[in-house]
């Protein structure tokens, strides 16, 4: 909680955002586009925007970032309590107070030989928005994408055209817009969704690094973000095959600037210990120094 | 393009300039302790200047570094909410030594918060303090979120006396006492307080309090119990601060009012109801730039009824009820 560095200062943004599009995509999701100009421009795969719901007494929400292009922000968010249903109820044409872009971005290794996304339900859009950015700046890197959900996929999925080697056989299903640039990605519900492998992301991720005729050496990096348990779950998987990579975090949040300590998380460094702000230390922390077992 | 796309920080009108036990100050405006970490947080927004407060309230302050509660720390609930963080704090040392030399002394006044599980603490995170740039120092005996020290010894009027003694004995800066509204009589405690030393006081902490999170059956926040903030305290924060001002005001001491301001209007209410100043914490969540708000709304609002901010302390048209308790005279 030391004195934030001065070139910090005046780098979040608060902004009167013109919603353009907010409609339901799937059941409990909703996709919001908003005009956000100078947000838009700063935001980076990662980082977040805090949201007011709701006008009347209650807390702004944070929402991770799906896409930022021109004057939009993209924003997928799941209607979980009062401030995001009273948000499901906003309609285009309304506006809405914005600030952002807060926290950290991913930070991926340009050397890395694969760069790896995990993600689980609402954790999925911030690795789109990753993965997209990588593809546009022309990355070295291989690229692919798991995600997993047991809500039907709030983005448009389709039959795999881009070829994954090492998924099992059956798990057809790709997400549109990875899919069409050529990132293979696959996906994983206990839902019986159709198309997707039948169990926890992680066991598709597993599942790939056994079939896969040559594994991924070390120093290929792995993004995740979604439930607390499956991202301990990706750790360990790192762990054991000596992959870096970063986790991109959730909790309760109020301030979202860093004033309040209310949304620290247990994280291990030089010094032991720490509890570190997932809204200004994160939200995106390096991928072993994240202690589940505490929270 | 909206007022909040184009946001310019200005000073505070030069009317708002005030004092608090001889430190001038830009405005009656404060920012509180555990809402806007060591100082510097919230000027990562464009609009957000420090230099339009009149002081900031740091982090409550122990002797050696804690790592406060596990998460969740914070539930919200109807206008407000309840937050458990447990201290976390570097310790003492690291605040004098690493934190303090990198803040800005013009922009604003800081103030320290001091908290502790013992008498000892107290006095020793107290006396690290005297001996830095600090401006003040504020003594914590009414956080709810530890488990020992804090409000348990700030809802005991004798230990409360005996905690600021304690650092009285320690510093020559100003010692301003933050009060718990989890008491039974809060005249009674601040009239010890005002005895044993303290320079001015704050009222209120947070309200002590709980959510439920039906399906585990838990209790929430995940500390077992939070303090309540917001909007939800104003009422219960302004009669305490006019109960305290009974007892304060007579002997010139002033009070900081606090609890749910989430506008000037609010402001207003409290240094009517006898606050001097006005902090505001969890109001800065609603809107990041209050400060600035309240700021004009004072200002427009001492305009209008062509007064002086000092005659506005206190100016109730009638009193409240008096207090029954006859060991309370003022």
């Amino acid at each position: 909680m030391s004195r934030s560095a001065p070139s910090s200062r005046g780098s979040v943004l608060i902004e009167r955002a013109r919603i353009i599009e907010n409609h339901r995509v799937a059941p409990e999701q909703f996709r919001l586009l908003v005009e956000s100009p100078r947000i838009a421009t700063r935001a980076q795969p990662g980082t977040f925007v805090h949201v007011s719901c709701d006008e009347d007494g209650w807390f702004k929400r944070p929402m991770s970032l799906l896409d930022a292009q021109g004057d939009l922000l993209d924003i997928l968010y799941k209607v979980v309590g009062r401030g995001t249903q009273h948000l499901s109820t906003r309609s285009a044409g309304t506006c809405l107070s914005i600030m952002g872009p807060i926290g950290k971005p991913f930070a991926p290794d340009p050397e890395a030989p694969w760069i790896i996304a995990i993600g689980g339900g609402t954790g999925i859009p911030p690795l789109i928005f990753l993965l997209e950015r990588l593809f546009a700046s022309g990355t070295r890197s291989r690229l692919a994408f798991f995600g997993g959900s047991e809500l039907p996929f709030p983005l448009e999925t389709q039959h795999r055209a881009t070829p994954f080697i090492g998924i099992p056989e059956g798990v057809t299903q790709s997400l549109l817009r990875l899919d069409r640039l050529g990132i293979p990605a696959a996906l994983a519900s206990r839902s019986a969704i159709q198309g997707t492998y039948p169990g926890l992301v992680t066991d598709l991720f597993k599942s790939w690094l056994r079939l896969l005729p040559e594994p991924p050496t070390p120093g290929t990096q792995v993004f995740s973000c979604g439930p607390s348990a499956m991202m301990a779950a990706v750790q360990a998987l790192a762990r054991d095959m000596h992959f870096g990579g970063a986790l991109c975090l959730e909790e309760y949040m109020a301030c979202a600037i860093g004033g309040c300590a209310g949304c620290t998380v247990p994280v291990t460094g030089p010094d032991g210990i720490a509890m570190k702000r997932v809204c200004v230390d994160g939200p995106v922390f390096t991928i072993g120094t994240v202690l589940f077992d505490n929270r | 393009m909206s007022a909040l796309n184009s946001v310019t920080p200005t000073r505070p009108d030069p009317r708002l300039g005030c004092r608090l036990c001889g430190l001038e100050l830009n405005s009656p405006v404060v920012l509180l302790s555990g809402c806007v970490g060591f100082g510097e947080e919230y000027t990562r927004i464009e609009g957000f200047s420090l230099d339009q407060v009149g002081a900031v309230f740091l982090k409550g302050t122990t002797l050696l570094p804690r790592l406060g509660n596990a998460p969740h720390r914070l539930w919200e609930t109807a206008s407000g909410y309840l937050n458990a963080i447990g201290l976390q704090n570097p310790g003492v040392a690291v605040v004098v030594e690493e934190i303090l030399p990198r803040l800005d002394f013009s922009e604003t006044r800081y103030i320290a918060n001091v908290s502790g599980s013992t008498l000892e603490e107290y006095a020793e995170v107290t006396r690290r303090f005297d001996d830095s740039r600090i401006d003040a120092i504020e003594v914590n005996i009414s956080c709810p979120n530890v488990r020992e020290g804090g409000v348990h010894f700030g809802n005991d009027p004798d230990m409360s006396a005996r905690v600021v003694e304690a650092c009285r004995t320690r510093t020559q800066k100003p010692l301003i006492v933050k009060l718990s509204p989890n008491q039974t009589d809060i005249r009674a405690n601040a009239r010890r307080c005002i005895e044993a030393g303290a320079d001015a006081l704050a009222v209120i902490n947070t309200v002590t309090g709980m959510a439920i999170d039906r399906k585990r059956r838990e209790p929430l926040p995940s500390y077992g119990q939070g303090g309540l903030s917001g909007p939800a305290i104003k009422p219960i924060a302004l009669l305490k601060v006019a109960e305290v001002a009974e007892v304060s005001l007579p002997r010139g001491i002033p009070i900081i009012g606090q609890g749910g301001i989430s506008s000037a209007e609010d402001a207003i209410d409290f240094l009517l109801a006898g606050a001097s100043l006005v902090g505001l914490g969890t109001g800065l969540f609603y809107d990041p730039l209050l400060p600035r708000h309240v700021n004009q709304g004072l200002s427009a609002y001492l305009n209008e009824n062509h007064l002086r901010l000092a005659e506005v302390t206190g100016a109730l048209s009638r009193p409240i009820p008096a207090s029954r308790n006859p060991n309370l005279e003022s």
